[in-house]
């Protein structure tokens, strides 16, 4: 129970977000026991993720979003909320915000963004809910439904820690909350969004391309992720209002800042990262594709070579294990002293039989990384090499 | 893993199914046998043995054979027969890293292993769980024909990973396989194939 009564408060508190004192103090009827509460288990919240090991640490990124995000800040709420950043490593799409500010973004999201006003979109979004308070109207609704123990303690058996937290988030914790009212506040904060990016400049067009391009990815990819779950409107819908909202701002506010190559070189760790999680996921065209936009930005990246390499040995289709040996080369053709590639093509050189190749392959990974974690492996594959050298020499 | 516990403390609090029984163990429904030691207690389940002296949250061995065909729980990645062991050790790490019940898993060692005379892998690794309790577990598992077959042992890192590390030993040196008709011919095949 001690569990539910968490999650419960997690649905509140990051369904949406609002923030500290004074900005809830502006809610009239706000209790200030009730909005104190709620901020101390937002800050819990926040320590227990930032210790979970999910975070991405990139100083650079961070203090790239930090800027769009203080970018996007009204003046007039600039000394009751700091807004902040962080990425979490996450290939799944989605994003959230603390009631005091805190907004975490997934790298799955960074990943499917294609500029810098397609970023300012969802940031605004997340800062749309805090500014409206829209934790505490959650709250509130949910304090008084006797069906949300239930659902609570249901989500609860399906999942765990911050899955948990997501899953609400995504589907359970906004529909316990009414889905017509759910709704309502992410419209709000759509609208909102909309108009922070205006002011701040950025083209509000872009947010109907995000939503297009995020619908048609959902389709293809038959993508089930909070950030598009039956809660929240569709994405379709979210179109059709951001399409409505700029008609009624005239064509005069269509255009603005884009900044596409500025987010794409900042945004690209972030994007590696999340094809490897995509590898691991075993989505191989997310990590494909993933793996292919990071080349278009760094051609040269033995890294993202060697990733490429992996979708394709892992994946197994025919004439993907020829391409991966090609990926592989190129990899240690552009970083001669990056030892994965060299274990990767020793594994494909090893299943083929080819022991001369592979043995060279594999001692040079050993050279390069002696102390490697799957030191024993690369051993016993090179005794293996070693034992069918001497007996075909045998045989022979 | 987490997940795991969870499901299995609701049936310990309603409707017990947990049985002390010491001694071998062999299902039709599975296709290996182990010796479960003085003490312990055994979990019904039809998908696996599980098997713990002290209950799950401080310490249980899992004996699994599960058919390669079958999804994991986080990972859409699948094994295949002519996967190496390091490559199906992969396949178990990434499912693993891709918990989110399962905080700061940490790798201590992966390594190939030799279990009931099949080639395979041992993983052992630290994690937190939701409640910052840090578990360790021994995680073994070959693939041979179309089934993957891993046993391994969590538990709290601190005293009782220990304690029954040696116990679960001897569960591992007495895990046997037991092979249906259709195994046994295709060993043959390979046998005399191999000749």
């Amino acid at each position: 129970m001690k569990h539910a009564l968490r999650v419960l408060i997690l649905c509140c508190i990051l369904a949406t977000g609002a923030k500290s004192g004074q900005v809830y103090a502006a809610e009239g009827s706000a209790s200030p026991g009730d909005v104190k509460w709620l901020l101390l288990q937002a800050s819990e919240e926040e320590k227990a993720l930032d210790r979970s090991g999910l975070i991405y640490e990139d100083p650079d990124l961070e203090r790239y979003l930090n800027r769009v995000v203080r970018n996007l800040q009204p003046a007039e709420f600039q000394r009751d909320l700091s807004f902040r950043v962080k990425v979490i490593k996450d290939p799944h799409l989605n994003a959230f915000a603390f009631p005091d500010g805190a907004i975490y973004v997934n790298t799955g999201m960074l990943a499917r963004i294609e500029n810098e006003a397609q970023l300012a979109t969802i940031l605004a979004h997340e800062m749309g809910h805090a500014l409206r308070r829209h934790a505490l109207k959650i709250f509130r609704a949910l304090k008084d439904r006797a069906t949300a123990c239930a659902a609570i303690q249901e989500g609860f058996a399906q999942s765990s820690g911050p899955e948990a937290v997501e899953r609400f988030l995504g589907s359970k914790g906004l529909a316990v909350s009414g889905e017509a009212f759910s709704r309502s506040l992410e419209q709000e904060a759509d609208r909102v969004g909309l108009e922070l990016m205006i002011k701040a400049g950025y083209s509000p067009e872009e947010a109907v391309d995000l939503f297009a391009h995020l619908e048609k990815e959902s389709i293809k990819q038959e993508i089930h992720e909070p950030f598009v779950s039956e809660a929240r409107p569709s994405l379709r819908d979210r179109m059709r209002n951001f399409e409505e909202f700029l008609h009624a701002h005239g064509d005069a506010e269509k255009s603005g800042i884009i900044h596409r190559e500025i987010f794409l070189l900042r945004t690209k760790g972030a994007l590696l990262e999340n094809a490897r999680l995509d590898l691991k996921l075993g989505r191989f065209t997310a990590a494909h594709r993933e793996a292919e936009k990071y080349l278009g930005i760094a051609p040269r990246d033995a890294k993202a070579l060697y990733l490429l390499g992996e979708v394709s040995r892992q994946r197994g289709s025919d004439g993907d294990i020829r391409l991966a040996r090609a990926l592989y080369e190129k990899a240690i053709s552009m970083d001669p002293s990056y030892a994965e590639p060299y274990r990767a093509l020793g594994l494909i050189q090893y299943k083929a039989g080819e022991m001369v190749l592979a043995r060279k392959s594999f001692q040079w990974c050993l050279l390069l990384s002696p102390d490697r974690p799957d030191k024993a492996y690369i051993q016993g594959y090179l005794r293996k090499c070693d034992e069918t050298g001497a007996r075909e020499g045998t045989d022979s | 893993m987490k997940r795991l516990l969870f499901i299995l403390l609701i049936p310990i609090t309603a409707c017990a199914p947990w049985t002390r029984v010491t001694g071998p163990f062999e299902d039709p429904a599975h296709h290996f046998s182990v010796d479960i030691p003085d003490g312990w207690m055994k979990f019904d389940s039809e998908r696996y043995l599980l098997i713990s002296r002290d209950g799950p949250f401080l310490q249980y061995i899992l004996v699994e054979d599960r058919n390669l065909e079958a999804p994991f729980t986080h990972t859409k990645r699948r094994m295949n027969r002519d996967m190496l062991p390091q490559e199906a050790a992969e396949v178990i790490l990434d499912d693993l890293s891709l918990d989110r019940a399962v905080r700061n898993p940490q790798v201590l060692e992966n390594a190939p292993a030799r279990i009931a005379h099949q080639d395979g892998f041992k993983i052992l690794f630290t994690y937190k769980n939701g409640d910052g309790l840090v578990l360790k577990t021994l995680y073994y598992g070959f693939i041979k024909g179309r089934m993957f077959y891993s046993i391994r042992y969590t538990a709290a890192e601190r005293y009782y990973f220990g304690k029954d590390l040696g116990t679960f030993k001897k569960v591992l040196a007495g895990f046997r396989l037991i092979l249906d008709s259709s195994d046994k011919i295709l060993e043959k095949i390979r046998f005399f194939a191999e000749l």
